[in-house]
This record gives structure tokens, sequence and C-alpha cells, in this order.
């Protein structure tokens, strides 16, 4: 062999080498892949659920809102307003009333409800400075009626009546003046009038008086209309409070009250239904086909059955369970059904996982048993399954904390529901996955976060789960 | 076992075994094969109710019109039609996707694992597969609509906010765990012996792989692809949330779709009265997905026991 030719080959090594190098720290990528996207989504849930606590905190304090829109000049223009009267709330001692517009929290102009919200978390003190516009527009004008002016035939707006205790009256208005423009907003209609001083008083920096062009006795008078209410509001701010608020109220239209309570219980009481299903049903099934089946078609048909019922979608058993159970059997769409239901969907996986464990057993401790004239029961009930229990127990959680997050076969079995009560085993439910799914679907802004909060709470629960499987699992199981 | 028993015991009298032994032991067997039994009765029924509930369907949609039809529409009063194609284009979209996302992903992981990986890089990657296999899909739904979806915008600015791309790409990082588990199953389980003979011809580590690993780990690897197709298919809750539920001929990747599964849910959660013909819509399309992850199922399942005859 050439001096030439070795040369060639060393190159080829090396460049064979190199390949081989670059391979490994591709596969090696995959898996930072894998976890960068498992942090992102945890950073990002983790991120959304952060006004939970300001949320909370707000709709105890009596602000309860919503985010509304003024349509103008083909703009949709958003301003926040309570929607929610609480009595004896620290909003409503302060003066504040359902309907009223905040516009302005501190020196900031107040746009969306989500505004309100971040505000209260950056506060420094536990004082909320406020600033509101009653909705009752009585309050501020009282009674506005459209007019057509006699000499032009324009629309313009009349003050009919106002009473002596009104801001309008105070700031000087009257009744008979002709209200034509607020700041440089023309005044067109009644409601359009009090949309006008929205908008001016958004446009202020900071809350203060708005002038109010009047026309009376022919004459045209400016007034500074103290339209704007201010009010320094307690706020009580505590992550423990907001939680514990947040994991025990029922659900609701508006985002800072709807809570989990029910879902939870829902959650639980099925997971719990399941188990107590699941377990005799796959352990006698995993113990038949491991302890005492015989190798012959109808064993091979049933495990062949069994693996494809692993992969069947969950939404085809949804179906088979409405169609069976709360149909044919007239068990309606309640939470025992949707248990039963989740049984059929996580049997095929206990049983297989069932089956291994019992395959960890030795035959030598089958042998001694029945050497001492055990039957082959009594050599499953005192021997076998005593040991393989925590294998058994391991993969009957797993499998559980599958049902925990399952959504789309409980959706069929009505689950899909607004509950304001605790279910129980012959009421409507409804599950944790599903009171998010529902809560992803509200278009109005908060509940994605509490979405985000709720998904917490159910990952919270799946990690408790597993981390108990995963003790069993260290604790119990011994090699042989 | 059990008839040895009766045996001795007629003919020692002294080792009689307690009166009723032999029957509870028939019993007890009798009661763990109906557990057993319970996985043919629930396919009988599966089959049994799939094939009366879509009799009542293809009773006025014919078959033709329900597998070649453009146009899915049973809630429209005035003229209701019962063209499938959509869903069914829409789910080969969104599992096409998933697939891309995740079998080189879940493949290549996979070979890490089992080939690169030492012991202690393997007990920290491992849990992280699992517990992305582990988070329900209702919150990959989420993450999709509401974390994916803005990202793409920024690259596409076309997209719409229900998107198929979105819940594909995030549907395929939920069965990535379910590709890397199946084929690291498989390709552990090639034998040391084959790996050391490439290494002793000369062969580096990549070429081993390439050349001697993948191709015995293949059957293995398909059945896992299949399995993961299945999966794909049969999934509900990411495309309901991050889909769209709207039917859409000729779908588009920007735009929202619907799939097999959602037309289910929207069903469900719709509020048609229990005896409405669209129940029967579902049955139909119900039946469509159950025989489509049945055949992928049993195809995989064969491909795997013929694998497992050729190594041991």
């Amino acid at each position: 062999m050439s001096a030439q030719t070795l040369h060639i080959e060393r190159r080829q090594l090396v460049w064979r080498k190199t390949k081989s190098t670059f391979f490994g720290s591709i596969t090696f990528s995959t898996i930072l892949i894998s976890l960068a996207l498992l942090v992102a989504l945890i950073v990002y849930i983790l991120i959304n659920a952060r006004p939970l606590m300001a949320m909370r905190a707000a709709s105890r304090a009596g602000l309860v809102l919503s985010t509304m829109v003024i349509q103008w000049d083909a703009k949709n223009l958003p301003y926040v307003i309570i929607t929610d009267f609480i009595p004896e709330s620290a909003a409503a001692r302060a003066g504040i009333s359902e309907f009223d517009a905040i516009i302005h929290i501190g020196p900031e102009s107040v746009y969306r409800s989500a505004q309100v919200w971040e505000a209260i978390a950056r506060l420094p003190s536990d004082a909320l400075p406020i600033g509101w516009i009653s909705g009752d527009p009585s309050k501020i004008f009282g009674d506005l009626l459209p007019q057509m002016d006699p000499q032009t035939g324009a629309l313009r707006v009349v003050i009919d009546y106002l009473p002596e205790e009104s801001l309008g009256f105070q700031a000087g208005l009257r009744p008979g003046d002709i209200v034509t423009h607020i700041e440089d907003i023309p005044v067109t209609g009644a409601r359009q009038a009090w949309e006008a001083l929205i908008v001016a008083a958004q446009r202020r920096a900071q809350p203060g008086p708005l002038t109010v062009q009047i026309e009376r006795d022919g004459e045209l008078f400016t007034i500074a209309l103290p339209a704007e209410q201010t009010a320094q509001i307690p706020i009580q701010r505590s992550w423990w409070r907001a939680i514990w608020d947040f994991l025990t109220s029922y659900d609701s239209n508006s985002p800072e009250k709807a809570g989990l309570a029910s879902a939870i219980v829902g959650s639980l009481y099925l997971v719990g239904l399941t188990a107590l299903f699941t377990l005799p049903l796959g352990v006698g099934a995993a113990i038949y086909l491991e302890e005492y089946a015989r190798r012959n078609w109808l064993t091979e048909l049933i495990q062949l059955l069994i693996a494809n019922l692993a992969g069947v979608p969950s939404v085809i058993y949804g179906i088979i369970g409405l169609e069976i159970l709360a149909r044919a059997l007239k068990m309606d769409r309640v939470l025992i059904t949707g248990s039963l239901t989740m049984t059929l969907l996580i049997l095929p996986m206990v049983i297989i996982a069932a089956r291994e464990a019992l395959r960890t057993i030795p035959d030598s401790i089958r042998h001694a048993a029945y050497a001492v004239g055990a039957t082959r029961w009594q050599v499953v009930r005192s021997h076998v399954l005593p040991y393989a229990l925590p294998g058994i127990l391991t993969g009957l959680i797993i499998s559980l904390s599958r049902a925990m997050g399952e959504a789309a076969l409980l959706i069929l079995l009505g689950a899909f529901q607004y509950l304001t009560f605790l279910p129980t085993l012959g009421s409507y439910f409804t599950v944790v996955p599903i009171q998010i799914f529902t809560w992803i679907g509200e278009a109005k802004d908060g509940f994605a976060n509490i979405a985000a909060a709720a998904i917490i709470v159910l990952l919270t629960i799946l990690l408790a789960m597993n981390a108990l499987a995963i003790f069993l699992r260290m604790k119990f199981q011994r090699r042989w | 076992m059990i008839r040895t028993m009766k045996k001795s015991t007629a003919s020692q009298p002294a080792l009689h075994a307690p009166p009723g032994r032999y029957l509870k032991e028939r019993l007890i067997q009798g009661v763990l094969f109906a557990c057993a039994f319970l996985a043919v009765v629930v396919t009988a029924i599966t089959i049994w109710i799939f094939l009366s509930g879509s009799g009542i369907f293809f009773a006025k949609v014919s078959l033709w019109e329900f597998l070649g039809g453009t146009r899915w529409a049973p809630t429209d009063i005035s003229t209701p039609s019962y063209g499938a194609l959509p869903l069914i284009m829409g789910t080969l979209i969104i599992t096409g996707i998933a697939l891309l996302v995740a079998l080189p992903i879940g493949l290549l992981s996979a070979i890490y694992l089992s080939e690169f990986a030492s012991e202690r890089v393997r007990k920290i990657a491992k849990p992280i597969l699992e517990i992305l296999a582990g988070i329900p899909t209702v919150v990959y739904g989420y993450f999709a609509l509401l974390f994916v979806t803005p990202l793409l915008r920024s690259v596409l600015p076309d997209i719409q906010f229900w998107n198929a791309l979105s819940a594909g790409i995030v549907l395929g990082i939920a069965i990535i765990p379910l590709v890397s588990s199946l084929s690291e199953d498989v390709i552990y389980a090639v034998p040391r012996s084959l790996r050391e003979g490439a290494y002793a011809l000369g062969a580096t580590q990549y070429e081993t792989i390439r050349h001697v690993v993948l191709p015995a780990a293949l059957s293995g690897i398909a059945a896992a692809f299949i399995l993961a197709m299945s999966r794909a298919i049969g999934e509900t809750m990411i495309v309901a949330i991050a889909a769209g539920r709207v039917p859409t001929w000729p779908p588009d990747l920007l735009k929202p779709l619907e799939t097999l599964t959602v037309h289910i849910v929207n069903v469900a959660t719709g509020d048609a009265e229990a005896g409405a013909f669209i129940w029967a819509t579902i049955f139909a399309i119900g039946a469509l997905l159950f025989a489509i992850t049945l055949l992928l199922n049993i195809l995989s399942y064969w491909i795997v026991r013929r694998f497992r005859e050729q190594y041991e």
C-alpha cells in the first residue's frame, strides 16, 4: 500500500469520525429541544397565572370588572366597568356601584380590566388610587332630552331635569341648558354624552374636571364638571387568600370570581370511583391471563383485543358510554356514568401494567406455595398478589393520572357544564380539564389567566399522583 | 393442579380438602375469566354500536357522498350536506404535521438515549420525556392557542387565531415521548453482538447505528410510527382548542379546520336534542375513526409480534 492511499484513508477516517460526533450531538440536541419545550410551556403557564392574585384581590375589594367597548366613528374604544355590586365591599364603601366606569388607576388611564390587575400587582402600598365615572348618567347630567334645533334642524341635547345633589348641578349646570360639547367632543345623544365623558376622561393623564360647553339662553358657557370621582380603595393582597378563594369558589361569568371547587370535587370523585371499578376488574383480568389462562385462540384473542383497546381514541369510548350507559341503560350523563366509561378507557392500561407486575414474581414463590398444598387461588391470593401489589398500584396510579387529565371522553358524557354546586355521584358534573377547556373558550379578559391557574392545579395533582407512584415503587419494589 | 388434589383426597381421607374448595376454585377462575373476557364484550359492543348507529346514517346518506363529498354541513337546515372529505383531510393534515415534528425528534431522542447517553444523562433525560407524556392534552391545547400561534404569527403574519399549523406542531410535541419510548425499546433490544460485529469491522458509531442498529430495529420503529400516527388521528383536545372548529374545503394550514374527532366534540357540546339526525353523524364519523385506528393498531401489533419472533 502506498503512502498516498494511507493518507486518503486517514482523511476519510477523520471525516467519518466527525460525522459520527456530529450525529451524536444532533441526537443530543433533540433532548434539549424537548427540555426547552417543557420549560417554555411551564414558564408560559406560570406567567399567565400570575394575575390571579390581583384578580382575586380586586374581586374581594368589590372590583369585579368587565372590558366594554364604545363604538365610535368605526373605531372600538375599550373601557372598563364594574359588573357586579358587592355590598359591604371596600369599593361599595367608597361609593362605587355597578356599571360605574373605571377611568384611572393612580396617574394612569385604564382601558382594559387586565390593566387594573397589573396595577394592583405593582401597587407599592395596599391602597388603590382609583378614579371612576358613575355608570348612572342621571347622577351627572340629570335627565337629558334629545331635541331638534328649531332653527338648524340639528339634533341636540337638553337637560330636562337635574336633581340638586347631582354632580352637574353642583358644577353649575341648570335644567334647560343645552349641552353642546364635552371637551372637544360634540354631544349628539343622551347615552353618547356619557360615552363622551368616558372618552374625554380617559384622555386626561389624571383624574380631574372636564370642560362642558353649554348653551344657555342663546349664550355659550364653559363649565368645569368634576365628573370623575376618586378614592383610595384598600386592597388585601395575599397569594394564600387568592389560591384558597380560587380553589373554593364555583364557576362564574366573571373570571375574578370563578373558581375550581366543583371541578376539583368532580375530578376527585371521578378518579376515586374509576379506581374502585378498575382495580378489581383490571387485576382480575391480569391474574386470569398470567396465572390461569392456557395458550389457546381465546387467550390470544383477548390479548389482541386488550392491546387494541388500549389504542382506541378516547372519544370512541365517549360514544360507547353515551350510547350504552347514558341512553340505553338510562343512567343519564352523570358522574357515575362518566367514571364507568373512564374505567373502560383505562382498563386495558391497568391490565397491561398489572400483568407486567405479576410477571416479575419468580416462579419459585409459586412453586413453594404449591409444594405446601396451596390451591391455585391460595397461591395467587396469599403469595403472588401481595408481592405484586406495589407494582400493580403503581400502574393503577399512572393510569388514573391519565384519567385525571382526560377531557374528550367526558365532554361526550355531559361534563361540559356550568356548575354552581358540588357534584355528587348521581348529579351532573364537571372536571378540571373540562373546566380549563371551557375557560379557554371564553373571550372575556382574565379567563385565559384563570385557565392557566387551573392548569397549575391540575399539574400539581398529577405531580402528586406520580410522586405517590414513584414512592410506592421505591418503597415496596423488591428485586428477585 | 386442581385435578391432582382431588385424586389424592379420594385415596387419603386424612388429607381431606375443606368442603367446597373445588367449587370455590372454579368460581374464582370463572370470575377472573369474566374480567378478562370483558375485553371481548367491550369490543363486540363497540362494533355493534357503530354498525347499528351508522346504519341509521347511511340509510339517508350514501357512502359515496360521505367519503367523496367536499361539503360538511350537517347543521345546515335547508341544505344539509354530509361530505366528510374536509374532516378526513383535516385529520390527515394535522396528523401529517404532527408526525413531521414527532418522528425525527422522537427517533433521534431514542437513538441518543439508547446509543449515546451515559447513565447519568439518561437519568435526567428520560424523566423529561415522561413529563411531556404526562401533560394533559388540554394543557397542550392552551399552549398551542396562546403561545405557539402568536409565535408563528411573527413569522407568518397571515396566520389566523385558530389554525391547523400550530395545532399540528403542538400535537407533534405531545407525541414525541410516545415515539421515543417505543423506538428506544426496540433499539435497545437489538443484540449487543450486532453492534460489536460492526465495530470489529471498523465502523464508526454513526455507521453502526445507520447500517446495523436501525435496520435491525426497523420493524419495531415502524410499529412505533404507526402507533404514533394512530394516536395523532385520535387526538381530540389539542385540535378542538387550537385548530378552530370549522370544516373548511380546501383545507389551509393557516386557517381553521375540523377533524373527525373534533366533529364528535362539536356535536356533544352543541345543543342538538337526543333524537336529532346530527347524532347519527357521530356514529358514522366514529366508525370511520374506530376502523382507522383499529387497523393501524393491529398493523403495529402484528409488526411487533413478527419482529419479536425474529430475535427470541
